[in-house]
């Protein structure tokens, strides 16, 4: 093994005058730095600018029921409920549940129920996931299988994240996202328009956008029709 | 030894206006040499961090979010392709930078840069959680191991340029919230460049040290370098003084040797002298009865009485006695041609024994040539006390100053000589001189039968200014001489081996020179190592004049 020089023998020899940059290999080199430079910040500026347009577009979205569909196999509530439709293997509903929890602290809201998609015919592991376990934490008891997406499909829920509002009357309340931006956590308008709503107050937007993955396959989607619209309807 | 004025100035005082300009000079030049070697190390310790967050982004991602769904079909999550090939494209053009340019400006603010959008997208990822915030404050600490403030304004620049974007456009990406006023980012900002004051201060307060540190280094360097040229002088000096003290001892010895040689060349000088009186006187007879027999010639030529004129010529025959001169005068001058010789043997030992010049280089020596001038030289001191047997082998040249060797030698036998005297015996003593080869070494080696050492004068004999002898004999150097000269300036080995009473034996043992070369005797002298020229042994060459052997009568002296 090639002898490590000592510190005072490599630091001399890094104190030694660089070479000189004038002729024109230095030039070349220079430059060749510049365009490299360049290249550099304008990609990495690029890629963090399209990663930041992806995590803003948000998922597909159907306009939801406004009354309770008879076709469910769900119980209509007989007081306020709250649906969340989610994919158990989508790792941007993590962060909507965590959104749904810190929601749940603060909000009465008793009837819970969050719908997985399991595929028809699906092994136990669709049902084994993080996500269900997270959800079983937050509400015990509130997490179901949707087999085949069909309640989804029945409540107009297209992307994984989604959540329902229905009143004790089986009335249509709120319908969107409880994240502002693709998995990202934090204040966000879906929540405090639930927040409003169960404290009585009508005055919120009742649907907000939804980040996440598609809660269905892609041939059996159809375009989306109100991606981002956002309505106001009387309490 | 001189002390510099700034190497008593307190540590703290030790700034590039306090030193000499020499001393800041190279002060800064060892400040910078530091720079650059603590600039490139930390290059290299951000390649490996860089790497390491590229790893571990991509094990996160791959690990939250893998896939992306839509029902039962996947694909590869946006997050864990921008894990890979996003961060992969934003940490290449620093880690190549580091690795093709390490230590340079750009380097590190490039690798600012990188670490500072690394944090963006970390901050990004993970929806603007405000605990990922802390990976800008430890970036930034981790840049200050560059101790270069600037590298801190990049950085800042950067997060600044990042929080007041996406705080614009998607705040929620940034602050977790979607909506965020310019303010935020002002107040993430001012953070910042809270903690910038604090690395700066930390920073500032480290150069300071870097400074003060090569400031010291470079004082120390200097003091060095003085003190390395004053030793280099002393050195010098001492060598030429140990020149002068071997010289000066050289002629000493002669000096002192100089009554004996002056005897040694004296005794042929008479009678040379006296042969030369003698072969003038021969020669003016011939020359009268020369000139009696020429005018007997003429008278016989004249016809005169022929009968007187040859009872003239034998009477002044029977004077003159023409045979004898006709046989004297040739043994005459043949001896002192002889005699001659001698002298002219004495004369080149002599010159030979203290060669002129006193800084001689190395170049081969043949000892044996050596011991035989010396012992030319020194004839007459052991002469009279000891018998000298002689035996030098065939032995390769030592390289060396014959000088210097000579020197050696003539102490060896004059402390024989001496040691034999000691004993104030009868008889005479006897000094064995021999030369022989052992591994590549050529051993010269002097004893004697003289009074000896006991262990204690032995391991002092070769101290400077030692000395058993009475006042008048010796001053001690002799032997300290011998050592200085076999040992450190011919790289040799002087051993001793001695008994009271019983005599010593001095073994010098010096470095054969590596070119080898037979040593062809110019005369009798070197001899077969076995041949050992004796008293008893007729080996001597009938030609040589001077007994070493059975010195004590001299014949051919006192004819």
């Amino acid at each position: 093994m090639t002898p490590r020089p000592p510190d005072k023998d490599r630091r001399d020899a890094a104190a030694e005058p660089q070479p000189s940059a004038d002729d024109g290999r230095g030039r070349a080199c220079r430059l060749g730095l510049a365009v490299a430079l360049l290249i550099w910040v304008v990609g990495s500026a690029g890629g963090l600018g399209a990663l930041a347009r992806h995590s803003s577009i948000p998922g597909a979205m159907d306009s939801a029921p406004a009354d309770w569909p008879s076709t469910s196999e769900q119980d209509r509530p007989d007081e306020l409920a709250l649906l969340m439709f989610a994919h158990p293997r989508c790792g941007c509903t993590r962060a909507s549940l965590r959104e749904l929890e810190r929601l749940l602290a603060t909000t009465e809201i008793a009837d819970v129920r969050i719908l997985f998609f399991v595929p028809d015919g699906a092994k136990d592991d669709w049902q084994n996931s993080v996500l269900w376990s997270e959800a079983d934490r937050i509400r015990p008891g509130a997490a179901r299988a949707d087999v085949g997406g069909r309640e989804a499909r029945r409540f107009g829920a297209r992307t994984s994240g989604e959540t329902l509002i229905y009143d004790s009357g089986g009335r249509l309340r709120f319908q969107g996202g409880l994240t502002a931006a693709r998995a990202h956590e934090g204040n966000n308008p879906g929540a405090e328009a639930i927040r409003s709503i169960a404290g009585g107050s009508g005055i919120a937007p009742s649907s907000t956008r939804v980040f996440g993955c598609s809660l269905l396959d892609r041939d059996a989607l159809q375009p989306p029709q109100s991606a981002i619209a956002v309505r106001e309807v009387a309490p | 030894m001189k002390h510099s004025a700034e190497s008593q100035l307190p540590v703290a005082a030790l700034t590039s206006a306090t030193l000499a300009p020499e001393a800041s000079a190279r002060a800064d030049a060892i400040l910078h040499g530091e720079l650059q070697l603590l600039h490139a190390r930390t290059d290299r310790l951000f390649c490996g961090l860089l790497v390491f967050q590229w790893i571990a982004g991509i094990a996160a991602a791959r690990w939250v979010s893998p896939l992306a769904w839509a029902g039962t079909s996947s694909w590869i999550h946006i997050h864990l392709l921008a894990a890979i090939f996003l961060v992969g494209f934003l940490i290449a053009f620093p880690i190549g930078l580091a690795l093709k340019f390490p230590g340079r400006t750009l380097t590190r603010h490039v690798v600012a840069m990188a670490q500072l959008m690394t944090s963006a997208i970390l901050i990004h990822l993970s929806g603007g959680r405000i605990e990922t915030h802390f990976h800008v404050f430890g970036s930034l600490a981790f840049l200050s191991v560059y101790r270069d403030v600037r590298v801190l304004g990049t950085a800042t620049l950067v997060a600044v340029a990042d929080h007041a974007l996406r705080g614009a456009f998607l705040p929620e990406s940034v602050y977790g919230v979607s909506t965020a006023s310019l303010w935020r980012t002002a107040e993430h900002g001012g953070w910042v460049l809270f903690e910038n004051l604090f690395l700066t201060i930390a920073i500032r307060m480290s150069l300071r040290d870097m400074r003060r540190s090569a400031a010291k280094e470079a004082i120390l360097e200097l003091t060095n370098r003085r003190i390395e040229a004053e030793v280099e002088q002393r050195t010098r000096e001492l060598k030429d003084a140990q020149d002068e003290l071997s010289h000066a001892e050289r002629m000493a010895s002669i000096g002192r040797l100089a009554a004996g040689i002056a005897h040694e060349i004296n005794t042929p000088l008479q009678f040379i002298g006296d042969n030369l009186r003698a072969s003038t006187d021969m020669l003016r007879d011939l020359q009268t009865f020369d000139e009696a027999s020429r005018a007997a010639r003429a008278e016989l030529g004249g016809l005169g009485t022929a009968r007187e004129t040859l009872d003239a010529l034998d009477e002044l025959d029977r004077q003159i006695d023409v045979p004898f001169l006709l046989q004297d005068v040739p043994v005459a001058l043949g001896q002192s041609l002889k005699g001659l010789e001698r002298i002219r043997t004495i004369v080149l030992a002599m010159k030979e024994f203290a060669p002129n010049g006193r800084l001689q280089g190395r170049e081969p020596v043949d000892v044996n040539a050596g011991i035989r001038h010396t012992l030319t030289v020194a004839h007459n001191e052991l002469k009279y006390c000891a018998t000298v047997d002689v035996e030098l082998g065939e032995v390769e040249p030592a390289l060396g100053n014959a000088g210097e060797l000579n020197q050696v030698f003539l102490n060896l036998l004059i402390n024989a000589a001496h040691a034999i005297q000691e004993l104030r015996r009868d008889e005479p003593g006897r000094i064995g001189v021999r030369t022989f080869m052992d591994g590549g070494q050529v051993v010269v080696e002097v004893s004697d039968d003289g009074c000896g050492m006991t262990d204690e004068i032995r391991r002092k004999a070769f101290d400077p200014f030692f000395t058993t002898k009475p006042p008048g004999r010796g001053a001690g150097q002799g032997l300290a001489i011998c050592h200085a000269v076999i040992v450190d300036r011919h790289g040799g080995r002087i051993d001793v081996d001695s008994e009271p009473g019983r005599g010593s034996t001095f073994a010098v043992r010096l470095p054969a020179h590596i070119e080898r070369q037979a040593i062809a005797p110019d005369d009798g002298w070197a001899a077969a190592p076995s041949a050992s020229a004796t008293a008893d042994a007729p080996a001597r060459p009938a030609t040589d004049e001077i007994p070493l052997v059975g010195l004590k009568g001299d014949s051919q002296e006192s004819r």
